[in-house]
């Protein structure tokens, strides 16, 4: 088979891991350094960014996880990499500046041990041959702690699918995969991680950009909350850097799946932003769930759900509001949030100044005061901020013809009536 | 003329504005703005004089700034310098001016026009900065080094050169402004700027064609059909970008 060839269906199998982007660690080679956060190369046709040469090692695989298009009983054209393919495509690629680095995962191929030595050659030939980008590798769940400390020292980041939320779910999808098999590894690589944090060189740092980790979503019936509510566990526990979540995208015909006809790319968007709440505003996963409302609105984004339900917290006076105060505002970010602050230190602000310094109004007007008065002296009752914010939802991330269907009236007015509590 | 307002024009680097900005101060004359001499037109309102680049007195300036008001304000004004905007040397004035009066807490001043302008237009250098590092393009010539035509907003050259030169510290390198017509050359981890380049056609190296083909069946074969969002794409990388984009290009014809 043609490299060009593997290469497709190598990446083709890839895919539907979420995780992507490079985050940044220091090390330096005589070939690049993954000391830069964040870099985009390209954005594909679904408009997902493109960091990393996203490949597997190979795609047979001997287990059958259910959602899974590698799977032993899929129907699907296989093939697997030699280590020296590996390092020729991504130095190449990265030389062309196409990519930061490299996201290596696999399929178990005879088995967990074989695969991961397999893959921890690639990247060997790569270190050996001062290659400085990214390498986010993939554990294999099942394999020796040896060989996950090996992988964990060549690599900038590590991760263990979750997959599924809940253990029951894992039992009827993934039957093969055991809880234990993706918590101890994720175990040790915490360990590992704190225990070389402080070590001077980059070889003897133990994926120095942290682990992370993947939940697919819409492929069970765990509820938002479930989700949440691991996702936070392990950001505690697990060192956890990142919670990437996967719209379910139907690639196996299975009466253990639900039928759909289009993934839940909207749930999807919504466990981002209920994850960002927990990761930089502060949230506590229970304030944003609860057993009353598991799942997350469609209408409306959870920080602004978190308002209207909250109407005792509000107004926030702007002039004296504290930055964990002023990041739960609807419509203030990280960056106006931070702008307020410095820019009142040289006076009291009033709404004309916010504009001037870039605080984008449409939202935050129905939350906040400027020395003790509302914006236009409104005060509006929650079904009328409701109204309003609704109208701000603009659904770019979504692909044209699921927009507009989206929010029927219907479900709307029951959407007002649960977050408002008027009926 | 007693109150007559100065344009000053220097030669359109850095260190041209900055010796600019040095006589601004020690003539004492009313400068309204600095402008390169390629964008000079005559207006009967202004008074002009050449301003002749000072290495010293450039470095100077720039020394002034980042000990008075900041590093982070010397990088606004290098950032702004190189919008190539109309009036950009009006508003550098300005805020040197304000922020030698307040120190590092001009960029505190948000409700200064000036000041949120500057901020404004060097954060917009930033993005393209940043978003240069992602989409740039090299291809391999049959000498081995690496090669990059580039069409940029801004003038960010000096701005990415760094970058590109350390990440390829083994090999040779050639980017090239194409509006511009300059270009940065490196050689293992060196790059000097070079400016009013004309490019001849390039040769390839032989593997050239067939990495371009692996990298465009991959960008293909990642793609989520059922995720398909266009949209979504051009507003993360718009169109203007993608003549020079190796996997985009095809799609322009
Ligand atoms: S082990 Fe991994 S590759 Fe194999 S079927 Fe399960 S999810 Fe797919």
């Amino acid at each position: 088979m043609e490299l060009i060839d593997k290469l497709e269906i190598l990446g083709d199998a890839a895919k539907y891991d979420a995780s992507c982007s490079s985050s940044g660690s220091s090390r330096k080679g005589s070939t690049g350094s993954a000391a830069l956060p964040g870099i985009c190369h390209s954005w594909a046709a679904d408009g997902r960014c493109i960091s990393l040469l996203k490949v597997l090692m190979d795609n047979r695989c001997l287990y059958n996880c259910a959602y899974c298009k590698n799977s032993r009983s899929s129907d699907t054209k296989r093939a697997g990499f030699e280590p020296q393919e590996v390092y020729e495509i991504t130095m190449n690629f990265y030389k062309r500046n196409y990519i930061e680095g490299l996201f290596l995962s696999s399929g178990v191929f005879r088995s967990p041990d074989y695969t991961m030595e397999k893959m921890i050659k690639a990247v060997e030939l790569l270190r050996n041959n001062g290659f400085g980008g990214y390498i986010h590798f993939k554990a294999i769940p099942g394999a020796s702690k040896e060989l996950i400390e090996r992988a964990g020292f060549l690599s900038d980041r590590m991760s263990v699918n979750v997959e599924l939320p809940t253990n029951d779910s894992l039992m009827l999808l993934a039957p093969e995969k055991s809880k234990q098999n993706i918590f101890l590894p994720m175990g040790q690589i915490a360990a590992s991680i704190t225990s070389n944090k402080n070590n001077f060189l980059d070889k003897d740092k133990f994926a120095p950009a942290g682990q992370s980790t993947q939940m697919i979503v819409g492929a069970t019936q765990d509820s938002d909350y479930q989700i949440l509510r691991l996702s936070q566990y392990m950001y505690k526990y697990y060192e956890l850097k990142r919670v990437y979540y996967s719209a379910y995208v139907p690639v196996n015909q299975n009466k253990l799946l639900p039928v759909i006809d289009k993934p839940p790319l909207l749930r999807e968007h919504r466990l981002y932003q209920a994850d960002w709440l927990l990761r930089f505003y502060g949230f506590d996963a229970s304030e944003i769930l609860d057993e009353r409302f598991p799942m997350l609105d469609n209408s409306l984004d959870p920080k602004c759900v978190w308002a209207l339900r909250h109407r005792e917290f509000f107004p926030v006076e702007i002039n004296k509001a504290d930055l964990l105060v002023l990041l739960r505002v609807p419509g203030i970010g990280n960056i106006s949030a931070r702008r307020i602050i410095s820019a009142r230190r040289m006076g009291p602000l009033s709404f004309e100044d916010l504009k001037k310094i870039g605080v984008v109004m449409k939202r935050a007007k129905y939350f906040i005061t400027c020395s003790g008065k509302y914006m236009n002296g409104i005060f509006l009752s929650t079904p009328q901020i409701y109204n309003s914010l609704v109208t701000y939802e603009k659904p770019l991330f979504l692909p044209l013809g699921m927009q507009t269907t989206m929010f029927e009236r219907e479900n709307m007015e029951n959407a007002k009536k649960i977050i408002t509590g008027v009926y | 003329m007693e109150n007559a307002e100065f344009i000053y024009i220097c030669d359109g680097t850095i260190e041209g504005l900055l010796s600019a900005v040095y006589k601004s101060y020690y003539s004492h004359e009313n400068v309204f703005d600095i402008i390169a001499s390629d964008d000079f037109q005559s207006s009967f309102a202004y008074e002009y004089r050449n301003i002749t680049t000072d290495f010293k007195q450039a470095q100077k300036v720039a020394y002034s700034i980042k000990s008075k008001i900041s590093r982070q304000a010397f990088e606004t004004v290098v950032n702004v310098w190189l919008t190539e905007s109309e009036l950009r040397g009006h508003h550098i004035l300005e805020y040197i001016k304000l922020g030698f009066k307040k120190g590092r807490d001009v960029d505190c001043m948000l409700t200064q026009e000036n000041v949120a302008f500057m901020q404004m237009m060097s954060r917009k250098v930033e993005f393209e900065v940043h978003r240069f590092l992602g989409i740039l393009r090299f291809s391999k010539l049959h000498d081995g080094s690496f090669f990059s035509s580039i069409s940029t907003d801004y003038n960010i050259l000096s701005l990415i050169a760094e970058h590109f030169s350390q990440r390829l510290s083994e090999d040779r390198l050639i980017i090239y402004d194409e509006k511009r017509k300059n270009a940065i050359l490196s050689d293992r981890g060196e790059w000097i700027l070079v400016n009013g380049i004309k490019m001849g056609e390039v040769t390839l190296s032989h593997e050239e064609t067939s990495f371009r083909d692996m990298w465009q069946r991959y960008f293909e074969a990642i793609a989520i059909k059922e995720r398909t969002n266009k949209k979504l794409q051009r507003s993360f990388i718009p169109v203007r970008y993608w003549s020079n984009v190796t996997e985009l290009k095809k799609e322009l014809q």
